[in-house]
């Protein structure tokens, strides 16, 4: 279309990307790819009369360069800084000159790549993080006051630690998945808040020696997890998968931060004695 | 790397007209989904009838421009007549309408690929709706027609996590919100 490439340059430019108004050829093959989420598992592609983006930005990529490309420039470009993420793809409809005219090569990959890495900015998963550890910390310094006056104390809170390990993670590569994108990230993440409660309630019935307290709050946590389940539509198997994992990665967060809790306690009754 | 979506509703092709027919793939409940129809060598007189799940937006002597109500879920197949200077003609319009499982990923793409003077061959859009199916893809196509949008460009385009601007898009946003467009 008349004027597109200029039109283009004026959202790209600020971004440190540029359209030139040529084109590479007819049919271009293209197997230099950088190594990047978007290119990852591409191997080849095939694009119908690309034109050239050029990279001249401190926080921009070239990720596909025909091997008759300048140093600089090649058929798509990005930018991913502060600014957020722009992808500059140097060729008219995308849906066909890219899309279904690569359809036996990588090109889908591409655009599915694409969707999975546009959904994936990090600061979701770095917040629950911070939130989620520090949630966990105060509970574990807690209960390690409590854990101090008792050995045996200790060792329920790591047993059941250990167990409710397994209500929580391999939590990093399920969240990476696309059925975890943003709006189910946050739902996981009020979902494991919750599961938090939960876990705290049952140390104190556990604390206390009420069995029927365990039953109740586990049944409650299972039954959350599959109400969460059902009501979003996602398949069972991945949240069990989930808990499982995440249980072995803050089950052991746990007990280490136990560990040191009670080590500071002993510290504390040692210096203060009966402060604690 | 070869897509096959498992899910297909089959439109069959119009002669007297570009595109051929629609077929939309699987797409999102209350998704907007807009599309235009050329009619060929002959003149639009009036529309005889619609399916009541299209809405037409526009209509012209040579084209007319719909889209579909996404607010309930199915496979939806019907067909569009008109009357025109050669007679009757029509066209047949395909979707299935999904709410789960929940999207992985909200796209907007403006311009509408399904516009009447993108192909001939409606196969050609195969690619990119299976793309958009298998990647549990919540897509918006947003219809643009001799320089303005019939929608109004998406006022919620925070709501996006993807914004794709084909040529059309890029032309017309810039008088549209092309500060809000780079920030998003």
């Amino acid at each position: 279309m008349v004027g597109s490439v200029q039109s283009a340059n004026k959202y790209i430019s600020d971004f440190g990307l540029t359209f030139r108004d040529e084109e590479y050829g007819s049919e271009v093959i293209i197997t230099d790819l950088a190594d990047h989420p978007i290119t990852s598992g591409v191997h080849q592609l095939r694009i119908l009369r690309p034109s050239p983006v050029m990279s001249l930005g401190n926080r921009t990529q070239i990720l596909a360069r025909p091997s008759n490309a300048r140093p600089n420039e090649g058929v798509l470009g990005i930018y991913e800084g502060e600014k957020g993420r722009i992808l500059a793809l140097g060729n008219s409809l995308l849906w066909y000159s890219f899309l279904d005219y690569g359809k036996n090569y990588d090109n889908p990959k591409v655009f599915l790549n694409s969707f999975s890495h546009a959904t994936q900015t990090g600061a979701p998963l770095d917040t629950f993080f911070w939130l989620f550890g520090a949630i966990i910390a105060v509970c574990a310094m807690g209960f390690a006051t409590r854990a101090g006056k008792s050995t045996r104390t200790l060792r329920r809170i790591l047993m059941v630690a250990i167990i409710f390990g397994l209500s929580f993670t391999i939590y990093y590569p399920i969240a990476k998945s696309p059925v975890y994108a943003r709006d189910s990230l946050q739902n996981a993440f009020y979902l494991e808040v919750a599961i938090v409660f939960l876990v705290t309630f049952l140390f104190s019935a556990m604390e206390k020696g009420l069995s029927w307290s365990f039953i109740f709050g586990n049944s409650l946590t299972w039954g959350l997890v599959f109400g969460y389940n059902f009501f979003f539509g996602y398949p069972y198997w991945l949240m069990i998968l989930g808990l499982i994992g995440e249980g072995l990665f803050f089950g052991f967060l746990y007990a280490f931060l136990g560990a040191i809790g009670q080590g500071f306690i002993g510290w504390v009754q040692f210096v203060f004695p009966g402060l604690v | 790397m070869p897509l096959v979506s498992p899910h297909e509703v089959k439109a069959t092709p119009s002669l007297h007209g570009q595109p051929p027919y629609f077929q939309f793939g699987r797409v999102y409940k209350n998704s907007i989904i807009e599309a235009s129809y050329k009619i060929t060598d002959s003149q639009l007189i009036t529309m005889v009838y619609k399916p009541s799940w299209i809405d037409i937006l526009h209509q012209d002597t040579e084209w007319f421009s719909f889209r579909v109500d996404t607010s309930s879920v199915g496979d939806f197949l019907g067909t569009i007549y008109v009357n025109t200077t050669d007679g009757q003609t029509s066209v047949a319009v395909s979707i299935t309408i999904r709410d789960s499982p929940q999207p992985s990923v909200r796209v907007l793409i403006a311009d509408s690929p399904f516009s009447m003077w993108s192909t001939s061959n409606p196969e050609d859009w195969k690619t990119m709706t299976d793309i958009m199916d298998v990647s549990l893809a919540n897509v918006t196509y947003v219809l643009h027609e001799n320089g303005y949008y019939t929608t109004n460009f998406p006022s919620n385009i925070e709501n996006y996590d993807i914004i794709l601007l084909a040529e059309g898009g890029i032309m017309d946003t810039l008088h549209i919100a092309p500060r809000r467009l780079r920030t998003t």
